[in-house]
């Protein structure tokens, strides 16, 4: 497994981010490749940051990734009371619709897109929001 | 970030300078389209050349802008132009490319307003 720590403040999503994408490129996750799948990270730790604190100082985000029995797992694990994660769809856009289009809460819809498997854990005595690709959604190992 | 703001023709120009228009910038970003607007100017375009990545955040600033244009009583829009190919894949995967127009080029949006 492999770990990175930073404090929860907007500016470390960005390095939280390029760890994770890296850590999945080296791990060889085909969607690793894709632009949206950083999108879908990035998302995931903006929320940690936004929802995860519990306004203390020294308030962290712990990023975990794995791959086991081929099936590959990410963790931010932050300092927030935890919430329900609802299947959310995307908004039905349209130009004729504006006024019903949301200025906010794409951030889920993009994870989903992603990650069939979105759902927060307890890691000790902390949160985390658990994105994973099941091993079916990954190539055989040793497969280029 | 910078933001760079140029008139052409009476279309306004808007380019954000850095590669990632993201939670770290978006406020600044749609802090500024909104104050352009409430100065009056309603034919933005907005130069996505130097954007690589972008996030529901930046993404969120655009549609504020574009709500805002919409509820006003003078019609406006908001255009975009030189849009990077990530975030074409991006705007296609959430729809929003269904609401805001793309061009190649800043000329071409511009023109678009005539």
């Amino acid at each position: 497994m492999t770990t990175l720590t930073v404090p929860n403040r907007i500016e470390f999503v960005r390095p939280a981010t390029a760890f994770l994408v890296q850590a999945a490129r080296a791990f060889r996750v085909p969607r690793a490749a894709e632009p949206v799948f950083e999108v879908a990270i990035s998302e995931a730790i903006t929320n940690a940051v936004k929802h995860g604190s519990r306004a203390e100082a020294n308030s962290t985000i712990t990023c975990e990734v794995e791959l086991e029995q081929g099936a590959f797992t990410m963790r931010i694990i932050d300092d927030g009371s935890g919430f329900t994660v609802r299947e959310s769809a995307l908004p039905d856009v349209s130009r004729e619709h504006i006024e019903a289009l949301p200025a906010s809460g794409y951030g889920l819809p993009i994870i989903h897109t992603v990650f069939p498997i979105v759902r927060v854990v307890t890691v000790g005595d902390r949160f985390a929001l658990e994105l994973a690709l099941p091993a079916t959604a990954l190539p055989p190992a040793g497969a280029e | 970030m910078q933001i760079e703001v140029v008139n052409d023709n009476g279309t306004t120009i808007v380019r954000p300078t850095g590669d990632r228009l993201d939670i770290e910038v978006a406020a600044q970003f749609r802090s500024k389209l909104l104050s352009l607007i409430d100065e009056g100017n309603r034919h933005l375009v907005v130069d996505l050349k130097d954007v690589s990545f972008i996030d529901s955040s930046g993404l969120g600033a655009l549609v504020s802008a574009l709500k805002t244009l919409k509820r006003s009583s003078i019609a406006g829009d908001v255009r975009l132009a030189r849009v990077q190919a990530p975030v074409v894949s991006l705007l296609e995967v959430i729809r929003l490319n269904r609401v805001f127009t793309s061009y190649a080029s800043v000329e071409q949006a511009v023109q678009s307003y005539q």
